[in-house]
């Protein structure tokens, strides 16, 4: 009983102290945020008394000093300076690396403590009352009967409300370059917003001057923003066009409010109105529509915030409700899933053959269900791969250090979501893309101030969604791709002779060359596998691709393509000779029919004309030899025209069957190094189908060409 | 009933933002005379802002008064689309077969 609450203590410490790092990068760039600090005393406080009641003794009177020290900060007699902040941050890597370790923790473990706790105590010590206090927010302060009573508030609870706002833009806002729509999607971005423009006074064409401006806007926003940070967006328009602000709720949650209240609290309607509206038999809207007393749009626009404010509550009703699940729980549940994808492809299967009515229409109810379990446990397991980016912070800010550079790191779209296993696997190679960036890419800041950047350089993490893959970018702003230096190396490694010509393309593909790296000396911070490489194999077997954008003297971008999930996928099954094949759908283009005697006709040239162009072949029957050679080639033959990472394949088969639901199953130890297959799975009646590695075929196939002397035109 | 006119389909194409408002209004306003159906073809445009978006607008409602037929083609640029939703023109996506000018916030049966 004892170690079920210790492994919940030792999971929610972990998880503190990785906000914590945060937290403490943050306070870095914002030594005067008292939030920020009040944030980090918790945390500590928390994890010391947790300690404490679990018998992790350690922790616990480590911690003790720590937030000794954190408490001068909080109540402004230690200021938080950029020694400090590295003494934090190795205090917190400390009491994660006693986690994980358990009682009794290692003597030589317990003595790292020592140096650490003489620097918190030094700094302690040195603390002295001075005027110097964290700021407060006017907003923090509120007024009591007694005077002014501080409200604190913790990052992430920060309270929102929500605000009714009305903009008029005047007539000419136009003519001096306004642009409306975009002002519109400023104050939108401020939290969640429900935007209803009123378009009602656009007159006729003849009528109509197209360079004023007819509409006007209701938004209803819920934001942590204030007044002040929605006027700010409307600054430059103030005295021209009419704005009005009101509150509409205080906190987050709030009643859903009727339509006649809200037309009432408008001032279009009242409550008398309202009363005698409501009293007829007719829906409210349009009754008071009927009667002239509100436009359809004033009805339209109160729906709207209605709405809204029913959206709002949705929202903070589900953030509350989620709860913990052990990893292994959602990987058992994912792998019934997956038994339960093949067994329906079986009743499938059989009821086909059956050809029972209703055991047809069983079967497909079930497919259909077993298509939205699918879908919903994938999704389960997706997880927002921000927490992932935050982890690069503290790199960022370590190998920044250790090189002599200044790097900030920038991320954007941290809440698209990817399969668990795909993020646990992406942190090494990311670590390894930012290491070379930082590395080789951003210069040292004297060098950038002499070449006209900001001394910070600054890397871009981003990921999207795109189809069924999800992109990830990181982009520096530093030198670019040195090709010289590449292309030297290279010649050094006997990679390319030295009179060798090379396009720039060609030369960046150097990189990916095992063993390339031109790092000289193997730096503390990723450790081992070195090499564009590698992070090249990593991608790949996770189906993904790299590719490399480079700008000399502006900066480099790294895109790795990432599919969504692992575990299923839709695939087209073929099948050659007696044995089947699934090639993943994603990757397919299309199938076409082709006479045998005009792919003859191609002679020795393995290349088939596909839409504008020509697209190289290969008969997968020859490639895998199975079974014997036909005794008589087929008149039409089949072939399905697959897209590759770099280039279009197209696979001759004997037959395409159709769509199919793959459960991807690993191959075995022994099989996993097979080029062109990428796994398996199980088909409804039991037949094992291997999965093509449409990539690696693509290459093969395009090295065929190519050998052959023919180019591709 | 005069003989009915054929329809017309104007393409939209690059930057419609307001200093082409003018030329845009112009075309429309042709269009709405010389035939009794216009289709609006926005495919190829780049950008759109509010100046282009009410002249849509305005000659929507030109063609209501005279029993003209006015609509857009399918294929609607993601950007295009973007600055419609995030200022409110349009509140959910576009399904497959649907035309824009069905889901335009108060462009049928629109004006006081």
């Amino acid at each position: 009983m004892l170690d079920q609450f210790k492994a919940t203590f030792k999971e929610e410490a972990y998880e503190l102290l990785a906000t914590l790092e945060n937290t403490f990068l943050e306070l870095e760039g914002q030594p005067l945020n008292g939030e920020l600090v009040n944030a980090a005393f918790r945390a500590i406080h928390t994890i010391k008394g947790s300690a404490a009641m679990f018998g992790f003794d350690s922790v616990s009177s480590f911690a003790h000093e720590f937030e000794t020290a954190l408490d001068l900060c909080r109540n402004g007699t230690l200021s938080v300076s950029k020694d400090f902040i590295g003494l934090a941050l190795k205090g917190r890597d400390y009491i994660k690396r006693l986690l994980d370790f358990d009682e009794p923790v290692p003597q030589e473990i317990l003595l790292e403590a020592q140096p650490l706790l003489e620097r918190f105590k030094a700094f302690s010590s040195k603390a002295s009352p001075s005027k110097f206090t964290a700021t407060m927010n006017e907003s923090n302060l509120s007024r009591t009967e007694s005077g002014f009573e501080k409200h604190v508030e913790s990052p992430g609870q920060q309270e929102r409300a929500t605000y009714r706002i009305e903009f008029r833009p005047g007539k000419d806002i136009f003519k001096n370059g306004t642009k409306v729509l975009n002002l519109i999607e400023e104050l939108a971005a401020l939290g969640d917003a429900d935007v209803f423009p009123h378009t009602e006074t656009i007159p006729e064409l003849d009528d109509l001057d197209p360079e004023s401006c007819y509409c006007w806007w209701d938004i209803i926003l819920t934001t942590e923003s204030d007044e002040n940070a929605i006027r700010d967006v409307f600054i430059f328009v103030a005295d021209q066009s009419d704005l009005r602000i009101e509150k509409v709720a205080q906190t987050e949650v709030v009643a859903t409010k009727r339509l006649g209240d809200i037309l009432v609290e408008r001032g279009e309607a009242s409550p008398e109105t309202i009363q005698e509206a409501l009293g007829t038999r007719k829906k409210l809207g349009d009754v008071l529509v009927e009667r002239n007393i509100v436009s359809r749009q004033q009805i339209e626009s109160a729906l709207v915030e209605q709405e809204h404010i029913k959206k709002m509550q949705e929202k903070s009703e589900s953030t509350v409700g989620s709860i913990r699940v052990a990893s292994e729980k959602l990987d058992a549940l994912v792998d019934l899933v997956g038994e339960l994808v093949t067994l329906q492809a079986r009743l499938s299967r059989t009821s086909l053959d059956l050809m029972d009515g209703q055991l047809s229409s069983i079967s497909e109810q079930f497919e259909r269900l077993i298509a939205q379990l699918r879908d919903n446990t994938m999704s389960i397991r997706m997880l927002p791969i921000g927490s992932t980016f935050n982890r690069f912070r503290r790199v960022v800010r370590d190998l920044s250090l250790e090189l002599g550079k200044e790097c900030e790191l920038v991320t954007e779209g941290a809440d698209t979501e990817l399969d668990k296993t795909v993020i646990e696997k992406l942190g090494d190679p990311l670590v390894h893309i930012i290491r070379n960036s930082i590395d080789h890419g951003i210069e040292a800041p004297a060098d950038r101030e002499r070449l006209g950047k900001q001394r910070s350089g600054v890397i871009k993490l981003s990921a999207l969604h795109s189809g069924a893959y999800v992109l990830i970018r990181i982009s520096d702003d530093g030198r670019g791709l040195d090709y010289k230096a590449i292309r030297e190396k290279a010649v050094q490694k006997g990679l390319v002779s030295s009179n060798q010509e090379l396009s720039e393309e060609e030369t960046m593909q150097l990189i990916f060359a095992p063993g390339f790296s031109t790092a000289k000396v193997v730096t503390t911070v990723s450790g081992r596998g070195v090499g564009m490489d590698v992070v090249k194999r990593e991608i790949d077997a996770l189906g993904g691709s790299v590719q490399l954008e480079s700008a000399s003297g502006q900066g480099m971008t790294v895109t790795l393509k990432i599919p969504l999930t692992l575990a299923i996928i839709e695939g087209l099954l073929v099948r050659i000779a007696e044995e089947y094949y699934v090639i993943p759908l994603s990757s397919v283009d299309g199938c076409i029919e082709i006479r045998s005697r005009d792919l003859a006709d191609m002679g020795e040239r393995k290349i088939i004309r596909y839409r504008d162009e020509f697209v190289p072949f290969i008969k997968l029957r020859a490639l895998f030899g199975s079974g014997d050679e036909l005794s008589e080639e087929p008149e039409i033959e089949q072939i399905v025209i697959a897209s590759g990472q770099d280039a279009r394949i197209g696979f001759v088969v004997d037959q395409v069957i159709g769509d199919n639901q793959t459960v991807i199953k690993p191959l075995g130890r022994l099989y996993r190094d097979v080029e062109g297959i990428s796994g398996a799975t199980i088909l409804g009646d039991g037949t094992v189908a291997l999965i093509l590695d449409v990539n690696r075929l693509a290459l093969v196939a395009q090295r065929e060409v190519a050998g052959r002397g023919e180019g591709v035109a | 009933m005069p003989d009915s006119l054929p329809a017309k389909e104007i393409s939209l194409k690059g930057s419609l933002l307001v200093d082409r408002a003018k030329e845009i209004k112009e075309t429309l306003s042709r269009a709405l005379q010389e035939s009794d159906a216009v289709l609006v073809d926005l495919s190829s445009a780049a950008d759109i802002d509010l100046a282009c978006v009410q002249t849509l607008y305005a000659a929507k409602r030109t063609a209501e008064k005279k029993g003209i037929k006015f609509s857009f083609t399918l294929s609607i640029p993601e950007h295009v689309m973007k600055k419609l939703t995030k200022s409110g023109f349009i509140r959910r996506a576009l399904g497959s077969a649907e035309e824009l000018g069905s889901l335009l916030v108060g462009f049928t049966g629109s004006g006081e």
